[in-house]
C-alpha cells in the first residue's frame, strides 16, 4: 500500500515530465529527456551560485585542523534552503491535499497514508539539499583529493541528512498546521509569518559576505563554538571529511530525529488533515452586496483568489514584498550607493541605468501572478466557462491582476533606484517605462505559457503555483528578459547610456503587444478549448 | 426555449451523444434520463456552451449557441452535477459576483438572495468561505446562483443530489413557479420517481442515441416510468 501511495504522490509530483497534460498521452522520449534536462538546467544553474560559495569556504578551512567546519558551515545552508525550499510544500502536501478525505475513507492506514507523503517530501528535501551539497563536496574533493571514506560518506550523508531536513520541515509543517487548526484568519496570518521566515532569509543573504567574511576570519573560535553548541552540525562536518564513527552518530541522531518527528505527526495527523477548514462563522451583512461591472467582478475574483490563497500569493507575488523593500532602502542609502558606484562601477557607469532597469525587472520576474491563473481554476472552470463573459474579458482580467499589483510597487522601485543611483530624470523616466513594458510582458507570457500547457486536474495547489511547466518557463524567461537589457545597453553604449534602456522599452512592449495579440486570438481559443 | 437539432459531439472515435434532437418548450419541465455515460451531461454542457460539438445546431430562445454563446447564456442558467464552486470567496461573495456577470441591479439582487437563501436556509452561512460548505450547502449555493438573474431556461445535472428532503421540495416548486412564469427547465436524473412526478415531458438517452422523448403519459403509458426505462435499457 505504501509503494503504491508512493508512487501516487511521485506521479503528481512529476507528472508533467511524463504525461501530456492535454492529451493525457505518455510524452515520447525526447519530450521526457527535455523536460529532465529543463529541469535538472535550473538545479545545475542554482548549484552554481553555491559553488561559489563552497570555493570561498573551502580555500580558506579545507587545509586547516578544522576542516570539518566547512561542511559544518555548508550543513547550516544546505539545512536553510532544504527548509525555506520545502517547508510551504510539505504542509500543504500533508494537510491540504484535496484527496486526503476520499483516501481515509478507505481502508488505509492513516500512517501509511501519512508516510507516504513524508516519503515524496523527503524526496523534495532531498533535491534542495542537494543543490547546495553536491557542489560543496565537489569543492571539498577537487582541493583535498579523493579516498575511499571522503567520498563514500557524503554521498551516504546526503541521504541520511535529508532525514533530518524531512523532519525539520515536517515540524516546522505540523507547526503551521497546527495554528492554522486554532485561527479564524489563518491566511493572513500564514502570509504574516511567511514574510518573516522570508525577511530573515533575505537578511542573512544580504548579510552573507560580510559574514561568510567573519566566518573565515574567526574560523577557530566558530568551530569552537559549534563543536559544543551544535554539535549535530559538527558530527556532520567531521563525518564528510572521512570519519565513520561521526557518520553513524549522525546517522543515529538523524534518524532519531525523524523518528521522533514521524511519531508526533502520526498522532496528530488524521485531526489536523480533517480539522474543519473554515473555522470560524462570520455573520453574512446584506450590505456587502453591491452592484459592479463584469470587468471589476472578474478583476475582484482573480483579486480575491490571489489574496485567499497563501501558497499562490507568497510563490508568484513576492516581488510585491520585496521592490517596496529596496526602495526604502535605496531612498535611505542613495548616498552611499552614488559613492560606490563611483569607486567600484566607474568603468561601466554609462551602464547603471540599464542595470536599474535589469534589477527592477529581476525583482518583477519573481512575480508570476498570471502564469499559473488559467490552472488554477481547476474543477471549477465550468463556472467562467457557464456565464455570459467574452473568454477575452477572463483572460484580460487575468493580466490585469498582474499588471495592477506589479505595476505600483515596481514603478516606485524603478523611480527610487533610478535617483539613488544617480540617474537623470529623463534616464529615470526611462527606466521606468522599460520596468512598465516589462511588466506587460511578463503578464502576457505567463498567461501564454499557462494557456498552453494548463493543468486544470491537480489535487493540491502546490502543483499548478511551484510545480507545473508554466511556472518554470515563466520564471525562466523573466529572469532572460530581465537582463537581456544590459548587452543591448552595452552594444549601444557609444551612442547615449540611457540609449539602451529605450531600446529594451521598445524591445519590451513590442514582444509584450505580440504576445498580448497571441492571447486574444490563439489564447483565446485555447481557452475556449478546455 | 431550447431547441436541440440533430446535436452529434464525438470524443476521439467514440460518439457520445448521436444525431440527437429535442425542443423544449416554455412552461415545460423536461426531463433526462440514461444511464451512465449515456451522454447526458455532454448534452446538457453542449446546451450551454461549455462544450463545442461537431454536428447540428442548439438554439436557446431562437439564437444559436454557436453563433451568439453569451446572448444565449443571458437567458440560461447551468448546474453541474458536482458544484465545484469558488473556494476562497464567501458565499455571499459568489453570489455577488455571478449577479455583477449578469448585471442585477443591487436592490434585486439582494431582494433574490434574501428570498432563495430563506427558502433553503442557508442565509446564515453566506458569510462563511464556500470551503467550509458540505456537498449540500455548494449544491444549494449555486442553485440561488442560478436563479439569482432570472432565467427563462435552467438546465440543471443532478440536481437533487445531495440535498435534503426540505429543499428537494423547495427546488420541486422553484421548477414549477419557472414554468408557470414561462421559463422552462431541462434536467438529468437517476431518480426515476421523482421524474415520473415533475417532468411534462421526458427524453431517454442510451448510448449517445436518443431512444424515446415526448409526454410523460407517450412514454411510459400505463406502466411506471422505471418499468419502461428498464425495458428500454435493455
Amino acid at each position: 500500500m505504501f509503494i503504491l501511495l508512493f508512487k501516487k504522490q511521485m506521479t503528481e509530483m512529476f507528472r508533467n515530465y511524463f504525461i501530456n497534460r492535454k492529451t493525457g498521452q505518455l510524452r515520447t522520449k525526447p519530450q521526457i529527456l527535455l523536460f529532465i534536462a529543463l529541469f535538472a538546467g535550473v538545479l545545475v544553474f542554482v548549484s552554481t551560485a553555491f559553488l561559489n560559495i563552497a570555493r570561498t569556504l573551502a580555500g580558506a578551512i579545507v587545509f586547516t585542523d578544522n576542516e570539518w567546519l566547512y561542511y559544518s558551515l555548508l550543513g547550516i545552508l544546505s539545512l536553510a534552503l532544504g527548509i525555506f525550499g520545502s517547508v510551504f510544500s510539505t504542509y500543504s502536501m500533508m494537510y491540504l491535499a484535496k484527496d486526503n478525505d476520499l483516501l481515509l475513507s478507505m481502508p488505509i492506514r492513516p500512517s501509511t497514508l501519512l508516510g507516504s507523503r513524508m516519503a515524496s517530501a523527503y524526496v523534495l528535501s532531498l533535491i534542495y539539499e542537494a543543490v547546495v551539497y553536491i557542489p560543496s563536496v565537489t569543492e571539498y574533493l577537487r582541493l583535498a583529493g579523493i579516498t575511499a571514506l571522503n567520498i563514500t560518506i557524503p554521498v551516504l550523508n546526503l541521504f541520511v541528512s535529508a532525514f533530518a531536513v524531512l523532519a525539520l520541515t515536517c515540524f516546522f509543517g505540523w507547526l503551521i498546521a497546527l495554528i492554522s487548526v486554532r485561527l479564524s484568519n489563518k491566511n493572513t496570518i500564514t502570509i504574516v509569518l511567511s514574510l518573516l521566515f522570508l525577511a530573515g532569509y533575505y537578511v542573512m543573504m544580504y548579510k552573507f559576505q560580510s559574514v561568510l567574511e567573519l566566518v573565515i576570519n574567526n574560523a577557530d573560535s566558530l568551530a569552537e563554538k559549534i563543536r559544543r553548541y551544535a554539535y549535530p552540525f559538527f558530527l556532520f562536518g567531521k563525518a564528510n571529511t572521512g570519519d565513520i564513527v561521526s557518520f553513524l552518530l549522525f546517522a543515529v541522531l538523524a534518524l532519531g530525529v525523524f523518528a521522533a518527528a514521524s511519531v508526533i505527526m502520526s498522532r496528530t495527523f488524521l485531526r489536523l488533515a480533517t480539522a474543519n477548514k473554515g473555522a470560524k462563522k462570520k455573520e453574512f451583512k446584506e450590505t456587502s452586496i453591491t452592484a459592479g461591472s463584469v470587468g471589476s467582478a472578474l478583476f475582484r475574483k482573480e483579486l480575491r483568489r490571489f489574496t485567499g490563497t497563501p501558497i499562490y500569493l507568497l510563490n508568484s507575488g513576492l516581488g510585491l514584498f520585496i521592490a517596496p523593500v529596496i526602495a526604502v532602502i535605496a531612498a535611505f542609502k542613495g548616498r552611499e550607493l552614488r559613492a560606490l558606484i563611483g569607486t567600484q562601477f566607474g568603468q561601466i557607469s554609462m551602464l547603471i541605468p540599464a542595470i536599474v532597469a535589469a534589477a527592477v525587472c529581476a525583482i518583477c520576474a519573481l512575480d508570476n501572478i498570471s502564469a499559473p491563473s488559467v490552472s488554477l481554476e481547476g474543477k471549477s472552470l465550468w463556472v467562467l466557462k457557464s456565464l455570459p463573459v467574452k473568454t477575452r474579458s477572463i483572460l484580460l482580467a487575468k493580466i490585469r491582476l498582474h499588471f495592477r499589483l506589479n505595476i505600483i510597487s515596481e514603478e516606485i522601485a524603478a523611480i527610487v533606484l533610478g535617483f539613488a543611483f544617480g540617474c537623470s530624470a529623463a534616464e529615470t523616466a526611462l527606466i521606468a517605462a522599460a520596468v512598465a513594458a516589462y511588466v506587460f510582458l511578463s503578464a502576457c507570457t505567463g498567461l501564454m505559457f499557462n494557456l498552453l500547457k494548463p493543468d486544470l486536474n491537480w489535487t493540491n495547489e502546490v502543483i499548478p503555483v511551484k510545480q507545473d511547466p508554466p511556472i518554470i518557463f515563466s520564471m525562466l524567461s523573466n529572469f532572460v528578459f530581465a537582463v537581456a537589457g544590459v548587452p543591448v545597453a552595452y552594444l549601444l553604449s557609444f551612442l547615449h547610456p540611457a540609449a539602451g534602456v529605450a531600446a529594451t522599452a521598445f524591445v519590451y512592449a513590442a514582444a509584450a503587444l505580440i504576445v498580448f495579440r497571441w492571447i486574444n486570438t490563439k489564447g483565446v481559443k485555447l481557452f475556449e478549448a478546455l | 426555449m431550447l431547441r436541440i437539432e440533430h446535436l452529434t459531439k464525438t470524443y476521439g472515435d467514440k460518439k457520445a451523444v448521436d444525431d440527437l434532437s429535442l425542443h423544449i418548450r416554455p412552461g415545460e419541465i423536461y426531463g433526462f434520463i440514461g444511464h451512465n455515460g449515456a451522454g447526458k451531461t455532454t448534452t446538457l454542457k453542449s446546451c450551454v456552451g461549455i462544450l463545442g460539438f461537431d454536428e447540428g445546431e442548439i438554439y436557446i430562445d431562437g439564437i444559436s449557441i454557436k453563433d451568439d454563446p453569451i446572448a444565449c447564456k443571458k437567458k440560461l442558467a447551468y448546474i453541474p452535477d458536482n458544484p465545484d464552486l469558488y473556494d476562497y470567496m464567501s458565499g455571499a461573495k459568489y453570489l455577488n459576483f455571478i449577479a455583477d456577470i449578469f448585471g442585477v441591479p443591487s436592490g434585486e439582487r439582494r431582494d433574490k438572495i434574501n428570498k432563495y437563501a430563506g427558502m433553503f436556509e442557508i442565509k446564515n452561512d453566506l458569510g462563511n468561505s464556500v470551503q467550509s460548505y458540505s456537498h449540500g450547502m455548494k449544491q444549494k449555493l449555486a442553485l440561488i446562483s442560478a436563479l439569482i438573474h432570472s432565467p427563462k431556461l435552467v438546465i440543471l445535472d443532478e440536481p437533487f443530489v445531495g440535498l435534503d428532503p426540505k429543499s428537494s421540495f423547495t427546488l420541486k416548486q422553484i421548477m414549477r413557479e419557472i414554468c408557470e412564469d414561462g421559463g422552462a427547465i431541462f434536467f438529468s436524473t437517476h431518480v426515476l420517481e421523482v421524474a415520473e412526478k415533475l417532468c411534462d415531458k421526458i427524453a431517454i438517452i442510451k448510448d449517445g442515441k436518443l431512444i424515446k422523448s415526448g409526454s410523460m403519459e407517450d412514454v411510459k403509458g400505463d406502466s411506471s416510468l422505471e418499468s419502461v426505462f428498464l425495458e428500454l435499457e435493455g
